[in-house]
């Protein structure tokens, strides 16, 4: 590992709570780890798990994943059935050995700019110290 | 045997149903999967301990749709995938004429003793057919009883295995994935007309037979099957090259059961798990 290695951390995050909360963050002016980069997406509903795995397919070493509190989902029910579908995606990738660690699923609403502030810096350095992810990366390496 | 012939015979003499799916020999003390459309031809059909296809997945072909009404020779195992493919309207249940057969158990493809019965024997509860027009056969004990919560013996041991381990396990059983598509083909439940695979604008899943398609299509497949998969094993068995994706099927499998208390196939007023939620779903790893 180079000394100077930075991980790169993609945050799929809600419109409409956690968009807003790192918004807030931005505009309150705290300091968060400039790793992680922000998607955009209509509704928690929205992140397919599919996203999870072709992100990390692409090289990246930690996804976060935020969405608005059960019950203040702005399509009131996305989210519910968000975490229905993350429940079954964690067993299944715990199960393929897929490193979960690297995986952080959170609620944050457009109040709670410091906690998204603060996750993402603990997020940042938990993956500084697990090292950047190859298991995944080597796969489209190797041919068979 | 001959109550089943006689059975089909009537029904398709008196117009009832337009064809029948069964299973006739193939001269190879196997059987195959058979479909009748003439009274006379009625004399084929049999049914034993191989009769291990899963012929729910011919229920959603384009040319068996059409037909009026469609009668089908079914194990309990074949029944829960015809209750799952009523509750995602794929299929009437007035559009078809469920002739349940009582099974002890079918043998293991591809073996020669009867006596090693087939993997997903071990858990079934469903050796008496659970939704019938018809059933025929004797009653036999079930072994599991129904309200039992199902625990698979091959995945407790797998999950004894560290993350790496585990990790290195699917990539050398999933680089070996020929895409031949055999899993999707047999799957009762995969009826899209569209396959995800297919789509290439955008692309999720690499098309190629090469490790990083491999675990792409086996993942996607596994996680569409969640909450859905009936426990048929027909895509263990046509695998040319016997990766075991039961495996995957049946962590989802246990999942569901475990944090949505459901098991696919045996209720017909039933929602699909997924696409339904309770306000207080329990987990342990939302922050």
């Amino acid at each position: 590992m180079q000394d100077n290695w930075e991980p790169k951390i993609i945050a799929f995050v809600c419109n409409w709570c956690t968009y807003a909360g790192a918004d807030l963050a931005g505009t309150s002016r705290f300091k968060y780890a400039s790793n992680v980069r922000i998607i955009k997406t209509p509704c928690s509903g929205r992140i397919d798990p599919m996203f999870l795995v072709h992100t990390l397919e692409k090289g990246a070493d930690g996804v976060m994943i935020s969405g608005c509190h059960p019950n203040d989902c702005h399509y009131n029910e996305g989210n519910f059935n968000a975490r229905r579908k993350y429940m079954v995606m964690r067993a299944l990738l715990t199960q393929l050995g897929i490193d979960m660690e690297r995986i952080t699923i959170s609620w944050c609403s457009a109040s709670e700019g410091i906690k998204f502030a603060n996750l993402v810096n603990e997020v940042t350095e938990k993956i500084k110290k697990l090292g950047p992810y190859k298991d995944i990366v080597q796969l489209n390496k190797s041919e068979r | 045997m001959e109550q089943l012939i006689q059975k089909a015979k009537d029904l398709l003499s008196k117009k009832e149903v337009d064809a029948i799916i069964g299973y006739c020999a193939t001269g190879k003390d196997e059987a195959k999967p058979a479909l009748i459309y003439q009274a006379e031809d009625a004399g084929e059909l049999i049914f034993n301990d191989r009769c291990y296809n899963n012929l729910a997945v011919y229920l959603t072909r384009k040319d068996v749709k059409k037909l009026k009404k469609i009668g089908i020779v079914a194990k309990g195992c074949d029944i829960r995938a015809i209750v799952n493919l009523i509750i995602e309207n794929q299929i009437d249940r007035e559009k078809v004429y469920i002739i349940g057969m009582t099974c002890n158990g079918v043998v293991k493809p591809g073996s020669k003793y009867a006596s090693l019965k087939s993997g997903k024997c071990d858990v079934c509860k469903v050796r008496n057919p659970h939704l019938a027009d018809l059933v025929i056969g004797d009653k036999v004990t079930e072994q599991v009883p129904m309200d039992k919560k199902i625990k698979h013996a091959d995945l407790e041991e797998f999950e004894k295995k560290t993350r790496e381990e585990k990790w290195q396990f699917w990539v050398d059983q999933l680089s070996r994935c020929i895409r031949c598509n055999a899993c999707r083909q047999a799957c009762p439940m995969c009826y899209c007309n569209r396959c995800i695979v297919d789509y290439n604008t955008p692309q999720w899943i690499d098309t190629r037979s090469n490790p990083k398609g491999g675990m792409a299509w086996n993942l996607v497949r596994a996680y569409h099957l969640s909450g859905r998969c009936i426990d048929c094993s027909e895509c263990e068995r046509v695998c040319p090259v016997n990766i075991p994706l039961m495996l995957l099927n049946r962590t989802l499998q246990e999942e569901v059961q475990r944090s949505f208390d459901f098991e696919a196939g045996y209720d017909l007023e039933a929602c699909p798990p997924l696409t339904v939620f309770k306000k207080d779903d329990k987990e342990n790893f939302i922050r």
